[in-house]
């Protein structure tokens, strides 16, 4: 897959990047905030996703949410202060609908940082985060993202021999072909204990189990990310100490209120704004500048 | 140049035996030279080189000392054992352990905590070395089967063993990873003076190299010498460990009687200037002779198609470009011959078997295939067959499985046919062990039992010999040859063993850029190629037309005693 720019950047970034953008729409029912969350997601998961036909899935998986949340609030919530009509002699507030929206746009939302953080940090970035905890989680990570599809992929020798050899009857029902699938499982089974001794004596023989293992990375933080961990750290703090002092307040239930907007909580909105538009803006400052070299060259 | 690994009077039994796998065994290694290993399996060979590197050694009890340098290996701890010896065995997907490329290679410095920036530099310039700088980045899994041997060997060298220990590693490859890593495996001792010991069969690559030929039989050295008096050694003591030295040896030693030129170049200098000294004539009858001679072009058994395949094409869905692996091939495969399937990787070879046991479906075009005939394929490797717990068991599944191919037989009747069979293939004695404990060949001859018992009218087989010995070739080469003349049946091979084919089969077929580039009988199917051919036919070819295999060259060997 092509890299955008931004995910070069070393993981700590990335990770941070992500994780403020999660806890600042997950600690709000903001409708400002989140509606702010929500576009400026949409646009980062446009920009990095190149199979376009995964964001068509992620819209088809929320709008089904959205219908969900929205009619069910009324039926969890019987209070609010205008009434739309009567079920049953039992009042349907606005403020419901308007609720069950607010968290729905939230959840979708998360679910929307939820797939850039699987866009940005692939296994090899994760193995770098995991290996950074413990060295030995790390190497089990990759271990298992080795062996899966070396076992999908026996699997799949052993079907088509057991096709093959016509011990398996394709047409045959779905009974006795669970029992070919349990039989093709129980070959695997012992193929893969016979070959993981090799495993194993390949691992010792290249020092497996010495002390003091190191976990090896190939990561190195530039200036660049210094600078961007700095500044988002910074923004996280701000936003963090927006949130605690609850300056985003909002009471949806009986009635909406909403807290006085100030200074500082614009601020803290577009400095939100920015950090989550970092992707985008960088990759745009990327395209213009490989314009006009090509330019430049012709 | 001193000694670098010393066996003394060493002898080995694995722990529940009461035999000798190793016995009084006494060798010297040289630094810096290249070792062989020849030996039949069940020799010993594997044994003695896991003795050779500390923890690998298998349970069991042991005698008598191995130096290396001036420790013995039991005494040496896992740091120096990991410093000073380098292990590369057969399977490569077996011996990589992490998802990337990258990684694999990191593993080892990982390993002794090396810090991050002495691994990357190690790393990297490792990757340059071996030429996998373009696949760095990739996951293993996307890695052809020569890639893998090829960082297995590179993720091994990363901590820069003095001996580097290999156990048959180009078993698993294909004709041209083969000569790839052959290849490499010299450089490493010509560029940082490793030491190598190896076991191995594919010696056309690398026999000129080696310094050091140790045969071992039984657990017992029966011979040590280089490379040009290793074959007058074997003949000597009547063994015949010289089936598997390279042809041009072969040949040069069967003509003269004598042995010191190993090369393709020197032997084919040789019988030009010394002996064919002869009339065109003459030469032209012996050619004619060896052609006449071959029961593929002269028999008059009838000839009728059993599989026909018109126009056929096929690609894989998941490929993103719709590349065409085969695209409107024809072929056509007669009743009660070998024809065996030649090709390149990726030529379409085994998807072409794929199409005949419809296991995929041709996207376009037509197979035909004789009415009724039971058409089976043996997968490639004989380890996704076996289910059971004991050989024996393996063959009585089927039995019992197919119960409407033995519906009159009662109890004492098909464990008659088991043991029949289990004769038929010599592994009487091992009726009662489990299948996984069974050797590469002894594996393949059973999982062939086992297929044969479903009675397949055509046997399709998907590199039978991949990984065996010249002995276990021959002897499944042989296995098929009754099969086909006793019972009639039709078999299919598809196969990278070029030797192999020129023995046994009785058709070849060159598949190439998805269709069939040249369908023949097959000796003029070698005779007519100069680089797609056997061993002998190189050292022959243009001096002699039709001489492809060892017998031919008996041939002229005895015809020339006339002249």
């Amino acid at each position: 897959m092509n890299q955008k720019q931004y995910e070069k950047a070393h993981p700590l970034v990335l990770l941070l990047y992500v994780i403020t953008m999660l806890i600042v729409t997950m600690s709000t029912i903001n409708v400002i905030v989140l509606l702010c969350s929500f576009f400026t997601g949409l646009l980062v998961c446009i920009c990095l996703e190149e199979n376009k036909k995964k964001l068509v899935n992620l819209i088809s998986l929320s709008i089904p949410i959205i219908v969900f949340m929205i009619g069910l609030q009324p039926l969890l919530y019987h209070t609010g202060s205008k009434v739309l009509f009567y079920v049953n002699e039992s009042a349907v507030y606005m403020e419901n609908y308007l609720y069950g929206a607010v968290i729905s746009l939230m959840l979708v939302s998360g679910i929307i940082w939820c797939v850039i953080l699987r866009i940005m940090i692939d296994s090899e970035k994760m193995f770098y985060l995991f290996g950074r905890l413990s060295p030995t989680l790390g190497l089990f990570f990759t271990m298992i993202l080795r062996f899966i599809p070396l076992f999908k992929n026996r699997l799949k020798q052993i079907h088509e021999g057991q096709l093959a050899m016509g011990i398996i009857n394709p047409s045959a029902g779905l009974l006795s072909n669970m029992k070919y699938r349990l039989r093709e499982f129980s070959i695997l089974v012992s193929w893969s204990l016979e070959s993981s001794i090799e495993t194993a004596n390949s691992m010792e023989s290249r020092g497996y189990g010495l002390k003091g293992r190191t976990s090896y990375h190939k990561f190195t933080m530039n200036k660049r990310d210094k600078i961007f961990i700095s500044i988002q750290i910074m923004i996280l703090a701000f936003l963090v100490w927006e949130l605690v002092n609850k300056k985003y307040r909002v009471y949806m239930l009986p009635v909406i209120i909403m807290n006085k907007w100030d200074i500082f909580n614009i601020a803290a909105l577009v400095l939100f704004i920015c950090e989550a538009l970092l992707p985008v803006i960088i990759e745009l400052v990327f395209y213009v500048k490989k314009k006009s070299m090509t330019k430049k060259e012709s | 140049m001193g000694k670098i690994v010393e066996i003394k009077d060493f002898s080995f039994s694995y722990s529940g035996s009461d035999e000798f796998a190793l016995e009084d065994i006494n060798l010297g290694i040289e630094e810096g030279s290249i070792n062989l290993l020849i030996g039949k399996s069940g020799s010993g060979k594997s044994t003695l080189l896991k003795c050779l590197k500390t923890g690998m050694m298998p349970a069991g009890r042991n005698s008598g000392k191995i130096l290396i340098g001036s420790r013995e290996v039991g005494e040496m701890s896992q740091l120096e054992a990991t410093k000073t010896v380098g292990l590369v065995t057969q399977n490569p997907d077996n011996q990589i352990v992490t998802d990337t490329v990258w990684h694999e290679l990191a593993f080892g410095l990982e390993n002794l905590g090396v810090s991050n920036n002495s691994i990357r530099s190690r790393v990297a310039e490792m990757a340059e070395y071996f030429g996998i700088s373009d696949w760095y980045n990739k996951k293993v899994t996307s890695l052809s089967g020569g890639q893998k041997q090829l960082l297995n060997l590179a993720s091994v060298m990363v901590t820069t063993p003095s001996i580097l220990l290999l156990d048959e590693p180009t078993a698993q490859l294909d004709p041209i990873a083969t000569k790839r890593f052959l290849g490499q495996i010299a450089a490493i001792n010509a560029d940082l003076g490793t030491t190598i010991i190896m076991i191995e069969h594919n010696l056309e690559n690398i026999y000129e190299k080696v310094d050091k030929i140790v045969a071992l039989e039984n657990g017992k050295v029966l011979a040590t010498g280089d490379k040009s008096t290793m074959i007058s050694k074997l003949r000597e003591l009547e063994s015949n460990l010289t089936l598997g030295l390279p042809k041009a040896v072969r040949v040069y030693e069967k003509l003269s009687e004598k042995t010191d030129r190993i090369t393709v170049p020197q032997v084919r200098k040789w019988i030009k200037e010394y002996f064919v000294d002869m009339p065109t004539n003459i030469r032209k009858d012996v050619e004619n002779y060896l052609r006449g001679q071959d029961p593929n072009i002269n028999s008059d058994k009838k000839i009728s198609p059993i599989i026909t395949i018109k126009d056929v094409s096929f690609y894989y869905n998941d490929n993103i470009d719709n590349k065409k692996v085969l695209n409107n091939l024809n072929l056509q495969i007669n009743e009660g011959e070998i024809t065996a399937i030649l090709g390149g990787n990726g030529a379409g070879k085994s998807t072409l078997l794929k199409l005949l046991t419809n296991i995929e479906k041709a996207k376009s075009g037509k197979i035909k295939v004789a009415k009724n005939k039971r058409i089976y394929m043996l997968p490639q490797n004989p380890l996704t067959v076996f289910t059971q717990i004991s050989v024996e068991e393996e063959l009585a599944e089927i039995i019992l499985l197919r119960s409407d191919l033995y519906k009159e037989l009662d109890l004492e009747k098909k464990k008659e046919l088991v043991y029949e069979s289990l004769k038929n293939i010599g592994l009487e004695s091992c009726a009662k062990r489990h299948p996984y404990d069974l050797s590469g060949g002894e594996a393949q001859k059973l999982a062939i039992a086992k297929i044969m018992l479903m009675k397949p009218e055509i046997l399709l087989l998907d590199e039978p010999t991949k990984g065996l010995d010249p002995f276990y070739r021959q002897e499944i080469g042989d296995m098929l040859k009754k099969l086909v003349d006793k019972e009639g049946i039709t078999v299919v091979v598809v196969t990278h063993d070029l030797e192999w084919t020129a023995r046994y089969a009785n058709k070849c077929a060159l598949l190439f850029d998805g269709e069939v580039a040249s369908l023949n009988n097959t000796r003029d199917f070698f005779a007519g190629n100069m680089f797609f051919t056997t061993g002998v036919n190189r050292v022959m070819s243009d001096i002699f037309n039709n001489c492809i295999v060892m017998s031919d060259v008996e041939k002229i060997k005895k015809l020339s005693k006339d002249w």
